[in-house]
């Protein structure tokens, strides 16, 4: 394990910002589905659905918002933002298997993981992504026939 | 007679090699990820969806419902040898079996652990072999409106017993419908927030929203958590219980198994609020409630036997109304419909030998379970041993292979990294994602019976008060919407969850 890790404090309360988030999600939800015809309820249009449900969606965040501002309330707290490298890892796995394949893509994923979990170790990592990518070319490409590039030698 | 046939059809399908080699291996995936913290049945049956594609539909069905009450076998192991749930619905089985555990009775609290489990398992197999044909016959009758009241009040009901706040949790359905409409509109063949992406013309591929929010998601919140590895019990002589023992547990089983199949029939309900109830029951009714909290076996055999029994009542819905009731339900629903199989009233009529072959492999899958996780349980201790630095980033490679050979496409890993990342900013904002699925997939068959409904009336509302089935789901509704309110209620559900964390 790491020496002591660099976090990420957020005071503001959960209340708070899961409003704000779903008031933004039904705006952006509503003003793009604004050009949808409404139609009227005999018939609805493509739009009428997508407006109810953001209509009530920003109802409740309004809510949320209000609620956050009459106490009760819980804070974020700390946040370790590292984990999210993670995700760094599954968006480079996408960019690179289709141009450089599969066995790279896992390799950088793994690296990514363990990066993410504070657990990297030169070795002890590139042995588990060797290990994981062997059998995941064993199990996904060859036993189950599914299409990873660049796993069949011909 | 009918009866005999439709399990002799059933038994055909359940004991061919192929069926057989799946269900094994659903339940043998379902106690390992039962045992495994961190990762659930939700997150599994995520990974595993794509590879049933692949699959005949019987298979599939029956390996994907066999991880699903596999878990609920493997969690105990776990919450019993070192207090440490490995499934949610294991949770308040920790206090108590872990108790015994410390107490020298490691061997005893597994075996009633798993008998306890077997009751409820059979029994509320038994419930959807003679339930679910009458229901599905009364389901032929519903109209539009029945159906949307009924998706309705099965919202409610599974906000009401979702964790944590409702409001946020109601808001999470909401987003949920919201991305349900995301591709081409059926009726106006409209595309609806597309952003002018051909891939998403067919809509949100609901396998890689679950990979994203559970497989994905759940990786990065283990990692938040941060949980080291606790010290396990090893001491497992005396597996097999004493008739004293017996007389102790099985009525509680029973109770538990009866409540348990009742409250999975619920939509939302589920194994979850079963073991938190069956054990509130137990507690309440027991001569000497000291003794729960210090090694009860009542309070460990209740609630394995509700949540067995729960997780198997709880596919009436799927299987009857084509409902998903939670948030596995909503996978299998998915991977049935992908098998181009829509559940529903008709499913049994047309696809018998998919029903019975499910509710024969279940009756197996019990028996296989209780074998599998009584002489075997050494075995799955080791299994908890593997250091999670090992585990999740095998998690998330499968997850990452299985998002990007559902159709060979590098924009669903990215769409997937993107319902991690939510699932992820959800958890710190204390939502829970598995309302949002729920919404995902019940949005479309809502709008579509709202869309039909009101056609039908010319645009009447008050179609969904004319019709007695929609008229009392919508009471049904409003009762909930009344008790979520009231002060009493919510002072007992949050008490309910506390004990719980305990």
């Amino acid at each position: 394990m790491a020496g002591p890790s660099k976090t990420l404090t957020i005071r503001w309360s959960t209340d708070l910002l899961t409003g704000l988030q779903f008031a933004a999600i039904a705006m952006a939800g509503g003003s793009i589905g604004a050009r949808y015809p409404f139609g009227d309820p005999s018939h609805m249009g493509a739009g009428f659905f997508p407006k109810a449900v953001c209509s009530l969606l920003a109802l409740i965040g309004t809510g949320l918002v209000t609620r956050a501002f009459t106490g009760g309330q819980e804070v974020v707290g700390e946040i370790d933002p590292r984990p999210l490298l993670l995700l760094v890892g599954t968006l480079v796995f996408g960019l690179v298997i289709e141009d450089l394949g599969f066995p790279l893509a896992g390799l950088v994923l793994v690296l990514f993981a363990h990066l993410g979990g504070r657990v990297f170790k030169p070795l002890g990592t590139s042995l588990l992504a060797i290990g994981l990518v062997g059998l995941c070319v064993l199990v996904f490409a060859y036993g189950l026939g599914l299409n990873l590039p660049m796993t069949r030698f011909r | 007679m009918e009866f005999f046939n439709n399990l002799a059809l059933g038994l055909s399908v359940a004991m061919t090699p192929i069926n057989l080699a799946y269900g094994f291996l659903g339940v043998l995936l379902g106690t390992a990820v039962g045992v495994l913290p961190g990762l659930g049945p939700v997150a599994t049956i995520s990974l595993l969806v794509p590879i049933t594609f692949a699959l005949p539909a019987p298979a599939a069905l029956i390996m994907l419902a066999g991880i699903y009450y596999g878990a609920q076998y493997g969690g105990s192991t776990t919450a019993i040898l070192v207090k440490l749930p490995g499934e949610s619905s294991s949770v308040i089985t920790a206090i108590d079996g872990n108790q015994m555990a410390r107490q020298g009775k490691a061997g005893l609290a597994l075996a009633t652990a798993a008998i306890a489990s077997l009751i409820g398992g059979t029994i509320g197999t038994a419930v959807i072999a003679l339930a679910a044909p009458a229901l599905a016959e009364v389901a032929l009758d519903f109209g539009p409106a029945d159906y949307f009241s009924l998706m309705l009040f099965g919202l409610l009901a599974a906000v009401i017993i979702a964790h944590g706040s409702v409001v946020k949790a109601l808001g999470m359905i909401l987003v949920g419908m919201l991305l349900g409409t995301i591709g081409t509109d059926v009726n106006t063949g409209m595309e609806r927030y597309t952003f002018g992406i051909p891939a998403l013309g067919d809509g949100l591929d609901f396998a890689i929203v679950a990979m994203g929010l559970f497989g994905i998601g759940e990786t990065l919140i283990s990692l938040d958590r941060n949980e080291g590895p606790l010290p396990a019990i090893r001491n497992l002589r005396g597996l097999w219980p004493r008739w004293a023992d017996v007389r102790t547990f099985l009525p509680a089983a029973f109770r538990g198994t009866a409540l348990g199949g009742a409250l999975g029939l619920l939509p939302g309900g589920g194994p979850v609020l079963a073991s938190f109830s069956s054990y509130a029951l137990e507690k309440k009714i027991s001569k000497s409630p000291e003794r729960f909290g210090h090694g009860a076996i009542e309070g460990v055999a209740a609630p394995e036997a509700a949540n067995n029994a729960a997780a198997q009542t709880s596919f009436i819905p799927m299987l009857t109304l084509g409902l998903p009731s939670s948030a596995v339900m909503a996978l299998m629903i998915g991977a049935l419909t992908v098998q181009g199989i829509t559940p529903g009233p008709q499913l049994m009529e047309q696809r018998p030998d998919l029903f019975w072959g499910l509710v024969v492999s279940m009756w197996l899958g019990n028996f296989m379970l209780v074998i599998l996780n009584l002489p075997l349980v050494g075995l799955w201790v080791n299994l908890f041993r593997i250091p999670t630095r090992f585990l999740y980033p095998g998690i998330l490679m499968f997850c990452c292979v299985g998002v990007y050979s559902l159709n060979t496409s590098a924009l669903d890993v990215f769409i997937a990294t993107l319902f991690g990342l939510l699932g992820f900013v959800c958890h710190r904002l204390r939502c829970e994602p598995a309302p949002l699925l729920l919404g995902f997939v019940l949005g479309p068959m809502i709008e579509e019976n709202l869309r039909r409904a009101l056609l039908i009336s010319h645009g009447d509302p008050r179609v969904f008060m004319e019709r007695p089935i929609s008229l009392s789901f919508l009471i049904l509704s409003l009762v909930l919407l009344v008790m979520l309110v009231a002060p009493a209620v919510r002072k007992t559900r949050e008490q309910a969850f506390q004990e719980g964390k305990a």
